[in-house]
């Protein structure tokens, strides 16, 4: 009897463990994004990890860009340029997205994304008009994209970005 | 009738400038500290393909978003990238030494004919023991040389108070790249280790006579493909170098417009 007793208690005790280490191992990822959000300093070097690469990256499609819209033949080569970097924007938006956000700076990081976004479609849209060969509807929107981008760069100026900011001169 | 549409046009002519400059500085922030560029170029509209008469101003400085004490500038760098040129053929050459240790009227009076432009500098100077106090320098740029004669833009800075002038000369190089010309000043040998920059403004550009002939000190085209008639590029670029190593850099970028029938 003590001993079904003590096998009870013991098979009991195992099942516990069993339960526990099952709630321990399920509430392991759960703790893991319920983690501490990052400081800002944090923050910044793991956006500016995920950006370097693909501002150099940006600045490779977009190389000579400039030379291409000065004839006539290479302005399709010159949208595509621009659909790359386009596409290689919204890549970064989306992976950058994803980061957990520094307390107390969600406002300002929303009010930044807006602007990326918009950045975004920017790019998106100088392409569209390349194609067309409407280069006066392309030019007045680089002018914005680049009155958007410093925008940008001034919500996130105490953030000190570097990789992550606008910088026209990444632009070809 | 007539005297209405002049009304009207230096309504819209106000308008115009005050668009223009509303162009805010771009800035950039490390740490604390933050420092910015603006400026541009008049006339904006300029021929598509020849160079004409341009007149660049810039402004910049430093400043610490915590209000901690400003830190030392040690060396200035400012990149033009506009398609411009500098001509200087003809241009009376104004000797370094002689304005030394001259008030602004004395600069004046000595390398009047090398003026090539004017300004001012505000700075933060910090002496032992005492509490730091601000200055305004009042500034003249003059067509100048370097001692193994390189071109170079020298700016006499006068304080009358305290009475202080000292002189920053600008190195001008040519380089490759989005920025062709480039301006260099280590401003801790210039003015030595107690003045601290806070902000600069400056202008640039004059005409001067060369054989009976109209020049230009700068002179820029808006070099856009055909089919557009505007371009933004990149303006200028600033780059701090601070005691200790750190630098920083922002860039500013402008547009130009093609001048009609060009």
């Amino acid at each position: 009897m003590r001993r079904n007793l003590g096998s009870r208690a013991g098979l009991g005790a195992g099942i516990a463990t069993i339960i526990l280490s099952f709630l321990a191992l399920a509430a392991g990822p759960a703790m893991g994004t319920m983690a501490e959000p990052p400081s800002r300093s944090e923050y910044v070097e793991a956006l500016e990890q995920m950006c370097k690469p693909r501002a150099q990256a940006t600045q490779r499609a977009m190389d000579g860009v400039r030379q291409d819209v000065r004839k006539p033949k290479r302005i399709s080569i010159a949208a595509r340029k621009f659909d790359k970097a386009a596409s290689i924007f919204g890549g970064t938006i989306e992976r950058i997205s994803k980061v957990s956000q520094p307390t107390g700076d969600a406002s300002k990081l929303n009010k930044w994304f807006t602007y990326l976004e918009r950045q975004e479609a920017y790019l998106e849209e100088i392409a569209t008009q390349l194609h067309k060969r409407k280069t006066i509807k392309a030019q007045r929107l680089t002018a914005r994209f680049i009155h958007n981008g410093n925008l940008s760069n001034n919500v996130v100026l105490s953030f000190g970005f570097d990789y992550c900011s606008f910088k026209f001169s990444r632009y070809g | 009738m007539k005297r209405r549409l002049n009304l009207a046009l230096a309504l819209v002519g106000l308008l115009a400038v005050a668009v223009v400059g509303q162009a805010a500085a771009e800035r950039s922030q490390k740490g604390n500290v933050q420092v910015s560029l603006n400026g541009g170029f008049s006339p904006r509209k300029l021929p598509r393909n020849e160079k004409a008469p341009v007149v660049v101003r810039l402004s910049g400085g430093v400043r610490t978003a915590d209000a901690a004490p400003l830190p030392r500038v040690n060396r200035l760098k400012l990149e033009l990238g506009w398609r411009g040129r500098m001509n200087t053929r003809g241009l009376p050459v104004c000797p370094a030494a002689r304005l030394r240790g001259l008030a602004s009227g004395q600069a004046l009076a000595a390398c009047g004919p090398s003026q090539v432009g004017l300004g001012n500098l505000n700075a933060k100077i910090f002496l032992p023991g005492q509490l730091p106090f601000d200055v305004k320098a009042n500034l003249l740029a003059f067509n100048g040389r370097t001692k193994v004669g390189r071109r170079a833009v020298l700016l006499h800075a006068y304080t009358s108070d305290p009475p202080v002038s000292f002189l920053i000369p600008f190195v001008v190089r040519r380089s490759d790249g989005l920025f062709k010309t480039t301006l260099v000043t280590t401003i801790r040998r210039a003015v030595g280790t107690w003045p601290h920059v806070a902000r600069f403004r400056i202008e640039v550009g004059r005409t001067f006579r060369r054989e009976g002939e109209e020049q230009s000190y700068l002179n820029a085209s808006c070099p856009v493909p055909q089919g557009f008639t505007a371009a933004p590029f990149s303006f200028a670029r600033a780059t701090y170098t601070f005691a200790g190593g750190d630098e920083q850099s922002t860039e500013s970028v402008r547009g130009c417009r093609v001048r009609k029938g060009t």
